[in-house]
C-alpha cells in the first residue's frame, strides 16, 4: 500500500478541507489510485468500530456535565471563591481568573468551556477595574489551558482511546503539569502586576466571608473528588464516573442551586448532541486513518526517518517537541491527536520512553497548542469576548506562553514530575 | 434562466435538507438523554441490587453512534466542522470558489462511497443477532446509510449553492446561519 493518502490528505487539509473529511478522502482516494477498492468495506467497519466505544463515551457525559455547570451558575459559585481568597492582592482579578480556571479544570474538560465561561464573567470586570482589555483576554487564554491538562479531559479520553493507554493514568499524570502551569502563571501575573502597577481591586476578605464563598462553591469543587475518588479507586470506569459528574451537575443545578429549570434542558441536550457528534464522528475518521497508517507501514518509515536523524532519545523528544508546537498552531488537539498518535507514539515506546509519560506530553503541548496563532480555538473565544484581535492577544500572552513552554519541557526531560502519581496509584 | 431554475432546486433541497437536519439533531439529543440515563441505571444497578446489567452498556453506545449519526448531516450543513482556513483565504476569490467546489465535491463522493458501504453493512447485520439485546444488528446500523443519506443530500446542496454562487456573485447563496453555538474541546 502506497503512502499517497498522507499526502493527499496534507494537501486537503491545507486546501481547507474540514478535517474529518479529510480524514476519509485522503484514504478512499488513495485506494481508489493504488485500485484496491476492495478496502472500502474495512473503512467503513473502522469508522463505526471507531464511533461504538464505551471509554469514548466520556466524552459526550463531560460536555454535557461542563454544559450543565455553565448554565447552572456553578462557575460563578466557584469564582466568587476564588475572588474572596486572592482578590485582594496586586493584579488580584487575573490571580481569581487563574485560580478559577484550575478549580473549573477539575470539573470540566475542555479549555474552549472553560474560556468562554470564565472569560465572559471576568474580561468585563478586569477591564472596569484599570486593567487593559487585551491583558484580560490573555490571561483568560492562558489559564483556560489548564482545563484539558488536569483532569477530566476530552483530549486525553481520546488519546487513551485511541492508543489504548490507561485513562486513570493519564489522569494521573495531569496532575502535576497542571498545577506547575497554574502556580507559573500566578508568579508571573503578580510579577506583571507590580512591574505594570496593576490594581487592587478588593479590600481582603474576612475568614468568614471565605468561608460563606467556600459553601457557596463546595457542591461544585466536590464534583472532582466524586470524578477523580472514584476512578482512581476504582469505583468507577471513566465513562461511569463521567455520567455520575453529568447528574451529579444536573440535580445540584435543578434542585439545590435552583439556577437551571427542565425548560433549559432541552437546548443543552441539543448544545451537546452538536458538540459531541461533531467531535465522536472525528474520532470515527481518526480510528479509520489510524487503521491505514499501521498497514501502511507508515509508521515503521516514519521511525527509520526520525532515528536516522538521530538515535538519542533526549534529542528526539526535543524535536518531537518542536514539531507538536508546530502543529499546534495550525491544528487542534483532538484532530492532531487522532492523527499522529498512531504515528509518533510507537516509535519513542521502542525507545524506551513510557506509554503513559510521552501521552502526557503529547497531550499537554497540544493543548498550549489550543492558543497558539494563527489557529487557536481558545484564542478565537477570548478574541470574540474581549473584542481584541487575535493577534493582540496572543502578544500579550507571551509571558504566559513562556511559562508553559517551560512547563512542557520541564516535564519531557523529568519523568517523575508527572510519572510520579500514576505508579503511586498502580496505573504505571 | 439557468440561475433561476437552480435557485428553486436550492430552495426546495434546502427546505428538505433543514427539516432533516433539524430533526436529526434533536432525536440525537434525546437519545442522549436515554444513553445518560442507561448509564445511570447501569451504576445503580450494580451497587444498589447487586445486579450488573448486560444490555446497559450496548444500548448506551448505540445510541451514540445513533446521535452521532444524526448529527453529522446538520453539522455539515452548517460547516460545524473543524478546518484550516488559512490558506485557503488567501488565494484570489475566484480561485477559492473552484477550490471549495473541488473540495465540496470529493466530499460528496467519499459520502456516496460510505453510503454504498453502509447500506451493504445494513444488509449483513440481518444474519447478526446483538450480543445482548434481543435484535439483529441490521437495526443498530440502519443508522448509517440514513446519516450517509443525509449528509449526501446536504452535500448536493452546497454544490448547487456554490454553483449559484459562481454564477451570480451580487447575492449571497451562503447556507442561513444556526442559533445553535458551536464549539468543541
Amino acid at each position: 500500500m502506497s503512502l499517497a493518502y498522507f499526502w493527499i490528505f496534507i494537501f486537503l487539509l491545507a486546501s481547507g478541507m474540514p478535517v474529518v473529511f479529510a480524514l476519509l478522502v485522503g484514504p478512499g482516494l488513495s485506494l481508489v489510485i493504488d485500485g484496491q477498492e476492495q478496502f472500502f468495506t474495512a473503512l467503513m467497519s473502522r469508522l463505526y468500530n471507531g464511533i461504538d466505544s464505551f471509554p469514548l463515551m466520556a466524552v459526550p457525559f463531560f460536555i454535557l456535565a461542563g454544559e450543565i455547570m455553565n448554565s447552572g451558575g456553578i462557575t460563578t459559585s466557584i469564582v466568587r471563591f476564588s475572588q474572596s481568597m486572592l482578590g485582594h492582592l496586586r493584579g488580584g482579578l487575573a490571580q481569581v481568573n487563574i485560580l478559577s480556571s484550575l478549580l473549573l479544570a477539575g470539573l470540566s474538560g475542555s479549555a474552549v468551556a472553560d474560556a468562554s465561561a470564565i472569560g465572559k464573567m471576568l474580561i468585563p470586570s478586569m477591564a472596569e477595574n484599570g486593567y487593559t482589555r487585551r491583558f484580560a483576554a490573555a490571561v483568560t487564554a492562558a489559564a483556560a489551558i489548564i482545563g484539558p491538562i488536569i483532569p477530566p479531559s476530552g483530549i486525553m479520553i481520546i488519546y487513551a482511546f485511541v492508543m489504548n493507554v490507561s485513562v486513570g493514568g493519564l489522569f494521573a499524570a495531569g496532575i502535576v503539569p497542571g498545577l506547575m502551569i497554574a502556580v507559573g502563571l500566578m508568579i508571573m501575573t503578580s510579577y506583571l502586576a507590580r512591574v505594570r502597577n496593576y490594581p487592587v481591586a478588593n479590600r481582603k476578605a474576612t475568614w468568614g466571608e471565605r468561608g460563606a464563598a467556600f459553601k457557596g462553591s463546595f457542591l461544585a469543587l466536590l464534583t472532582p473528588v466524586i470524578l477523580l475518588g472514584g476512578i482512581l479507586v476504582g469505583v468507577f470506569t471513566p465513562t461511569e464516573a463521567a455520567s455520575v459528574a453529568a447528574a451529579y451537575a444536573l440535580v445540584v443545578a435543578l434542585f439545590v442551586l435552583r439556577t437551571l429549570t427542565f425548560k433549559q434542558l432541552p437546548a443543552i441536550f441539543a448544545a451537546v448532541a452538536v458538540q459531541s457528534g461533531v467531535i465522536l464522528l472525528l474520532v470515527g475518521a481518526g480510528v479509520t486513518f489510524a487503521w491505514l497508517v499501521t498497514v501502511s507501514g507508515m509508521g515503521e518509515s516514519i521511525a527509520t526517518g526520525m532515528l536516522a536523524l538521530t538515535d538519542n532519545v533526549l534529542l528526539l523528544l526535543l524535536l518531537v517537541n518542536l514539531f507538536l508546537f508546530g502543529v499546534g498552531m495550525f491544528l487542534d488537539a483532538g484532530p492532531a491527536i487522532l492523527i499522529l498518535g498512531p504515528v509518533l507514539a510507537p516509535v519513542f515506546v521502542g525507545l524506551g520512553v513510557d506509554p503513559l509519560h510521552f501521552a502526557v506530553v503529547m497531550c499537554v503541548n497540544l493543548t498550549v497548542g489550543l492558543a497558539t496563532p494563527p489557529m487557536g480555538l481558545v484564542l478565537f473565544v477570548t478574541s470574540s469576548i474581549s473584542g481584541e484581535k487575535v493577534e493582540t492577544i496572543a502578544w500579550e500572552m507571551m509571558p504566559f506562553l513562556a511559562i508553559e513552554v517551560v512547563v512542557i519541557f520541564l516535564i519531557t526531560f523529568f519523568p517523575a514530575l508527572t510519572m510520579t502519581l500514576p505508579r503511586m496509584m498502580g496505573f504505571a | 434562466m439557468t440561475i433561476t431554475v437552480l435557485e428553486r432546486m436550492i430552495a426546495a433541497l434546502a427546505r428538505l435538507n433543514a427539516a432533516v437536519c433539524g430533526a436529526g439533531r434533536h432525536v440525537a439529543a434525546a437519545l442522549l438523554a436515554v444513553m445518560t440515563f442507561a448509564v445511570l441505571v447501569q451504576i445503580v444497578f450494580r451497587y444498589v441490587f447487586n445486579n450488573s446489567l448486560s444490555w446497559s452498556e450496548e444500548l448506551a453506545k448505540v445510541m451514540m453512534v445513533w446521535a452521532t449519526m444524526l448529527v453529522a448531516p446538520w453539522a455539515y450543513r452548517m460547516g460545524a466542522n473543524v478546518s484550516i482556513d488559512l490558506f485557503a483565504e488567501a488565494l484570489p476569490a475566484r480561485l477559492r470558489a473552484v477550490l471549495g467546489f473541488v473540495l465540496n465535491l470529493l466530499v460528496v463522493w467519499i459520502v456516496w462511497i460510505f453510503l454504498i458501504e453502509s447500506v451493504a453493512l445494513w444488509q449483513r447485520g440481518a444474519d447478526t443477532l446483538s450480543a445482548t439485546l434481543p435484535v439483529k444488528m441490521s437495526v443498530f446500523y440502519a443508522i448509517l446509510p440514513l446519516g450517509f443519506g443525509g449528509m449526501l443530500a446536504v452535500g448536493v446542496e452546497l454544490s448547487l449553492r456554490q454553483i449559484a454562487q459562481f454564477l451570480n456573485p451580487a447575492r449571497s447563496y451562503a447556507v442561513p446561519a444556526s442559533h445553535v453555538p458551536v464549539a468543541d474541546a
